[in-house]
């Protein structure tokens, strides 16, 4: 069943002054059904009265008059242009609309190619719009929730829930938690700090996809990398916080992990928010780069260069781009061509780098293999992605040279030579045996027990030299943990942390007599720095008061304190769970 | 006269009392016994029959007077303004004596109160207010929300609520601030403990708390309850979950709004638990650590001024929690794994079962066990005290 709802604008400051219309339309096309609220079968948003607690009644669903129509919701008074108080109607439907848009992006077959699953154990994420007084919005897994704060700043009430960037933000940290789990319970700041990354570039994409977003841009100029529309987060949000402050970040930033650059550059490698400016950044440079070579070669011909992209990636012509927004956008079709191209691009290789992330704790090093393995299985013929974000990490001091990020892909192994792959799909027992006898190729270390976790099976959108096709994975994790040392202070000096791999197998087509191939393989990366990081951060966890050891991670009723990150110490050895019980938008929780 | 200083611990159940006598001299050089008094409290009667039970209190109170024997109390320290720590002596006066009897046995030459229990300090410490004043709000909006609803876990909530009752509290230290009010110090890490106290043989150190708080509070957790004053009156009967939602993840969601409730108390308490007076008293060679209820903020800090250093005694900070004990370079620091010489080491733990979740805690306990001779108030609960003896 479809619906189709008005969902707001970046946010009601930034379509006000930029002069875009506040809001635009998106269709929802996933879902089995849509009741009042509004509430799919994976996302039910829920309005809390914030002066009783009561549960607001549900915005009426207005079904389609025809099946294969589009169903609406009923919102009395629409957002219209110059502003104005956005209703609670407004807001929920909304948020349901940016929150649908969100999954899309990761959900299409041209990027994770299934339906995503959450990180909790219930098919529906519960969306809160008006949670509470706080400059603040967040996911949190054991509530199964998305919840939206508001707080008076600049003269005004402030909703996190009206901002697209914050919405998409939260949404891709309930979606990424499905896609990683091991993220939230990670000790190395780098790990937390990925998932502020794609919750930012996630906003950056949605806002990709506003039709009156980049008509602001490519009316006004032919490129991204001096507009901030695309690249600033959560402007209202900051503004309202502090007066001088443009956005939450700016994702078109240099910010370095390299100790020589320039200190204005440097970031807090123990703050997951200002360390994820510096991978949100060199990503964002990328697609930046990608786009105005792409724009360039547009300008000359429908085709560019087979280097930059796949033939097949781009196969529209740039009087056809034209048409992707042909009553709004006055900017040339080859800005138009080489915004959606390089935005699909870079979409779907970072995604999929995700889907490729091993068990554990992992670095930005770690991401980038995995972005660079998905890139090259998609993409094997067109290389210019991957040679950017190389040089854009080595510049950035992510990786001290190119060989840190080597990776292998598509090759054979005689271990998976004649396995029956549906065995291994289904089957723990096959799968533990696989690893078990092939323990060099998951480079796990001797003696160490080992957990293997459900495979997934994927099918997605590939582009080759003879054209694009239908792509069958199985992707098969392993984790174990490792111990080691740092002294932190009022702490064990011994700590366990989790390392992992992930195998990717290409599945022949059916009816093909070729044998499976490993797509790639890529284990977490062991590196001093990062140890180092890890005994910064959780000084900086017992600093703050959030770390707490055994029973003092329960409160007065014996249930575990919200905000509490436990540790137990086994043996003398510390373990840690839960350092993302929260994913804020922002470090900062109270102003 | 003895020669020996002596430790004794009562058994106030969940709470402090600690009365140190000490050998030493007057300034012409002749012997003379002097005492300290370290808090007398237990736990709000209100949140803890168990632990706050204040029947306890006649006997201590008796034999302190008893020990004191008609003479002054040298030294009265209250580590901090909590009430398990600070209701005794008004408990004494109002409960236990007749009307100004109480004031007459019991007179004391010093009073020692944390620097932040000044009249005027938040008037002169501004950084220091906006994190009182927020954590004060924050208590506020959580009691309001609390007396408007009837929830079972609402007397887990109790002993939190009570013990940090800036009313309460107020009162018990206003009373003790009235002992002496011409020789009443508030104390702090650097502060000149010239004409603060009467002692000359034994030597005080201040290792906590800092002069400014503000660094002892921790972050408050987000709850659901209102944007708009009145804060914390919320819907008193829970919402059903609209068509299409299931059961079970709608009631998890309307109990996480308000799940936070317990971290903040617990932060607001942790913060008054921080502002401790930590003392290291010497004596003819031996070092005892009375630590309050100090807690891993105010550890840390001291650490990081260097105050840190082995000691021969270690009054367990905070009733035998982790958090008043941390493992690693703190402990390392105070009771190292190879003394400091050949004295032998001991710490004392007041506490009580059934009062505070995590209190007291086992492998706390234990380790202190790998470094020194542990007593606690609970080996022999029908003790009214235990005492520890310091050869000179």
């Amino acid at each position: 069943m479809k619906v189709r709802v008005p969902v707001i604008v970046k946010d009601p400051e930034v379509s006000r002054y930029k002069g875009v219309h506040p809001t635009e339309t998106v269709e929802i096309d996933t879902e089995e059904r849509y009741l009042d609220g509004p509430i799919s079968p994976r996302v039910a948003v829920l309005d809390f009265d914030p002066k009783s607690g009561g549960l607001e009644p549900g915005v009426r669903f207005v079904p389609p008059a025809k099946p294969d129509a589009a169903g609406s919701y009923e919102v009395p008074d629409p957002v219209g242009r110059g502003g104005g108080e956005v209703s609670r109607e407004a807001g929920a439907v909304s948020l349901f609309g940016t929150i649908h848009k969100s999954i899309k992006l990761f959900e299409e077959e041209d990027a994770l190619g299934r339906r995503i699953t959450w990180g909790f154990d219930s098919p529906q994420l519960l969306a809160v719009p008006r949670a509470g007084e706080l400059p603040n919005a967040f996911y949190e897994r054991a509530s199964q929730s998305i919840q939206f704060f508001s707080f008076e700043g600049g003269g005004k009430r402030v909703y996190t829930g009206h901002s697209q960037d914050i919405v998409a933000h939260e949404t891709a940290h309930a979606i990424l938690d499905g896609v990683a789990p091991d993220l939230y319970d990670a000790l190395t700041p780098q790990s937390l700090a990925i998932h502020e990354s794609v919750a930012d570039l996630t906003a950056v994409l949605c806002a990709m996809r506003s039709e009156e977003l980049v008509r602001e841009v490519l009316d006004n100029r032919e490129t991204i990398g001096d507009s901030n529309v695309f690249s600033g987060i959560a402007e209202e949000f900051a503004g309202a916080l502090n007066e001088r402050r443009d956005y939450l970040r700016n994702l078109n930033n240099k910010k370095s992990l390299s100790p020589k650059a320039p200190s204005e550059h440097r970031v807090d490698r123990t703050d997951p928010h200002s360390l994820s400016e510096v991978l949100s950044g060199a990503l964002y440079r990328v697609l930046i780069d990608i786009f105005e070579e792409l724009r360039g070669e547009y300008h000359q011909s429908d085709k560019a260069s087979e280097e930059v992209v796949e033939e097949e990636e781009a196969s529209f012509s740039v009087e056809q781009a034209r048409q992707y927004a042909p009553q709004k956008t006055s900017g040339t079709g080859a800005a138009v061509k080489a915004l959606y191209v390089a935005g699909q691009r870079f979409k779907r290789t970072l995604y999929r780098g995700l889907d490729y992330l091993p068990p554990g704790d992992v670095t930005f090093a770690d991401l980038g293999r995995t972005i660079l393995a998905a890139d090259q299985a998609s993409h094997p013929d067109s290389s210019r992605q991957r040679d950017r974000l190389g040089d854009e990490f080595v510049k950035r001091g992510i990786v001290s040279s190119l060989t840190d990020l080597a990776v292998q892909t598509n090759f054979s192994h005689p271990s998976i030579t004649g396995l029956d792959l549906e065995d291994l799909l289904h089957s723990d027992y096959v799968a533990y045996q696989l690893v078990n006898a092939n323990r060099r190729l998951f480079n796990i270390p001797d003696e160490v027990t080992f957990e293997v976790r459900p495979r997934l099976d994927v099918t997605r959108l590939y582009w080759h030299r003879e054209g694009k096709r239908m792509v069958r994975e199985i992707l098969l994790k392993v984790g174990w943990t490792e111990t080691e040392s740092g002294n932190v202070t009022g702490l064990p000096r011994k700590r366990r942390i989790t390392r992992g791999t992930t195998l990717a197998i290409e599945v022949p087509a059916s009816g093909s007599s070729s044998t499976p191939m490993i797509r790639t393989v890529v284990t977490t990366g062991q590196s001093a720095a990062a140890r180092r990081d890890r005994t910064a951060f959780l000084d900086r966890l017992v600093d703050t008061g959030t770390l707490r050891l055994g029973d003092e991670a329960l409160g007065p009723t014996g249930q575990i304190l919200r905000g509490a990150v436990r540790g137990d110490v086994r043996n003398g050895t510390l373990k840690v769970v839960g350092t993302n019980r929260f994913l804020h938008v922002t470090g900062e929780p109270r102003p | 006269m003895s020669d020996k200083l002596k430790v004794r611990i009562y058994n106030v159940r969940f709470g402090d009392a600690v009365l140190v006598t000490v050998p030493d001299r007057t300034a012409a050089g002749n012997p003379i016994t002097r005492r300290i008094l370290i808090d007398v409290g237990n736990a709000p009667l209100v949140a803890s029959k168990v632990g706050g039970d204040d029947a306890v209190f006649r006997p201590v109170i008796e034999d302190i007077l008893n020990q004191l024997g008609g003479r002054q109390l040298d030294l009265y320290v209250l580590s901090h303004e909590h009430l398990d720590h600070a209701q005794g002596l008004l408990h004494a006066d109002r409960k236990l004596f007749p009307s100004g009897e109480f004031a007459k046995r019991f007179r004391v030459r010093h009073v020692w109160l944390t620097a932040s229990a000044h009249p005027d300090y938040y008037e002169s410490h501004d950084k220091a207010k906006k994190q009182r004043d927020l954590a004060m709000a924050e208590y506020k909006a959580i009691k309001s929300y609390l007396s408007a609803i009837a929830v079972e876990s609402l007397p887990a909530f109790q002993s939190l609520l009570a013990n940090n009752n800036p009313q309460s509290t107020k009162a018990c230290v206003e009373y003790i601030r009235g002992l002496n009010p011409k020789r009443t110090h508030y104390i702090h890490r650097g502060v000149k403990l010239t004409g603060k106290h009467g002692f000359n043989d034994a030597k005080f150190s201040i290792w906590a708390p800092e002069e400014d708080t503000s660094d002892y509070y921790g972050r408050f957790q987000p709850l659901g309850l209102l944007e708009s004053a009145p804060r914390g009156a919320p819907a008193t009967e829970v919402p059903a979950p609209p068509a299409g939602v299931d059961l079970g993840a709608f009631l998890n969601l309307v109990e996480s709004r308000t799940s936070g409730i317990a971290d903040n108390l617990l932060t607001i308490d942790a913060a008054a638990n921080n502002t401790s007076i930590v003392f290291l008293l010497e004596w003819r060679g031996w070092k005892l650590l009375f630590a309050g209820d100090a807690e891993i903020r105010s550890w840390k800090t001291m650490q990081r001024e260097g105050v840190l250093s082995p000691v021969h005694f270690l009054k367990v900070s905070h009733h035998g929690s982790h958090n008043g004990t941390p493992d690693g370079d703190l402990f390392e620091a105070v009771l190292p794994t190879v003394p400091s010489d050949n004295r032998k080491r001991r710490a004392a733990i007041s506490t009580w079962r059934d009062t505070y979740n995590g209190i007291p805690h086992t492998p706390t306990d234990d380790r202190i066990k790998t470094r020194a001779e542990l007593t606690s108030t609970l080996d022999d609960e029908q003790a009214l005290f235990y005492e520890l003896e310091f050869e000179a």
